[in-house]
């Protein structure tokens, strides 16, 4: 893959990175921090994509092990049923229910964010599992709990 | 809510991404990955190593003392040692992500390069630090009291503070070293072994 063909593939798959920095990114800086990390291994790296995966995947592979990989402000938004969601400056074109999902998922673990955001972007429980480092059944099993707290969640928000 | 939907659906747009994406070289970007403050790390301390070798070997020469031509000779021996071992786990790390490996084998991989950095600081405060302060005592008490080294060391007084020296300062400087890895690295490491720990758990 040329330059010119990577960065044109990286700008028409950048709502991954997007998506994915914000629901992990807690200040402007780990923004800024995480968005510039995943440009420079992107370019470092993409020489060694030989398209045997879609791009697609690549990328949420690089963007979660960047993501998990750097220092970043820790800053967890916990739960209840009267939590205050004003930290999350996610802004998806004016969709209140996008808004309200990112919210939500958001106050979850670290790690089950990655699950959830992964099977959302349709990739099935053994690709999931292969980009986790974790098994397949341990993902269904996992998401199914994801997703009742989840389902919690959004009627609180 | 069908949370699928919604999430395919949505989209967003940030000028602080598209300004990224407006680079004209990407190699100008700074990496601030923790493994590569590491390297840099490395790197420092290869240098201090041979630098303060070429030093122990000048006061070899100076001083005529043979129980601190043991220790300056045991010490430089030590830092080469040291150097060795900081330069061969400096080319084992890849700062570069791995789009290959698990998310869990990533992690792992820097736990373990701040792990085996760690043990080499390690080995630095049980073998160099200990050799260091007596040698540094004796080389100190002999130049400062302007005796041969049997004379200055037959006071009992003498041996009993050069004990307490080496008591002292090398928990000293042990606890030291472990206190700034720790505030560098202490809250990095602990979340990482926490992901690792919570992709290893089933769940």
């Amino acid at each position: 893959m040329s330059e010119k063909e990577f960065l044109s593939q990286l700008k028409e798959h950048r709502n991954i990175i997007y998506k994915l920095v914000h629901l992990y990114a807690n200040t402007e800086e780990d923004k800024k921090d995480l968005y510039q990390e995943i440009v420079l291994q992107a370019w470092k790296t993409y020489s060694a994509f030989r398209g045997d995966a879609k791009f697609s995947t690549w990328l949420y592979r690089l963007c979660l092990n960047t993501i998990f990989t750097i220092q970043r402000k820790t800053k967890r938004i916990e739960y209840t049923d009267t939590a205050k969601f004003e930290e999350t400056h996610f802004t998806a074109s004016g969709n209140d229910e996008a808004e309200r999902l990112y919210k939500a998922i958001r106050t979850l673990p670290e790690t089950e964010r990655a699950l959830i955001s992964l099977h959302l972007d349709g990739h099935d429980n053994r690709e999931v599992g292969e980009l986790l480092g974790i098994t397949p059944n341990l993902v269904g099993v996992k998401l199914h709990r994801i997703k009742q707290q989840l389902a919690t969640l959004l009627k609180n928000i | 809510m069908d949370i699928e939907n919604v999430w395919q659906q949505s989209s967003g747009s940030d000028d602080a991404l598209n300004k990224m994406f407006q680079q004209k070289d990407f190699s100008n970007l700074q990496s601030k990955l923790p493994l590569n403050k590491l390297k840099r790390n490395l790197v420092t301390g290869i240098i201090l190593a041979v630098l303060i070798t070429a030093l122990y070997v000048a006061v070899i020469f100076y001083v005529e003392i043979w129980q601190v031509y043991v220790s300056l000779g045991t010490l430089s021996l030590f830092n080469i040692f040291i150097a060795y071992d900081s330069r061969k786990l400096y080319r084992s790390i890849n700062v570069n992500i791995s789009t290959t490996n698990s998310l869990k084998e990533e992690l792992q991989k820097n736990y373990n390069g701040f792990q085996r950095w760690w043990r080499i600081q390690e080995r630095l405060g049980l073998f160099v630090y200990p050799i260091g302060a007596a040698g540094g005592f004796i080389m100190g008490g002999v130049l400062g009291s302007g005796k041969p080294v049997e004379a200055f060391l037959y006071n009992p007084k003498i041996l009993l503070i050069l004990g307490a020296t080496i008591i002292i300062l090398v928990p000293l400087c042990y606890f030291g070293a472990r206190w700034m890895f720790n505030y560098a690295y202490g809250k990095h490491l602990a979340k990482l072994k926490a992901t690792i720990d919570e992709l290893s758990e089933a769940f």
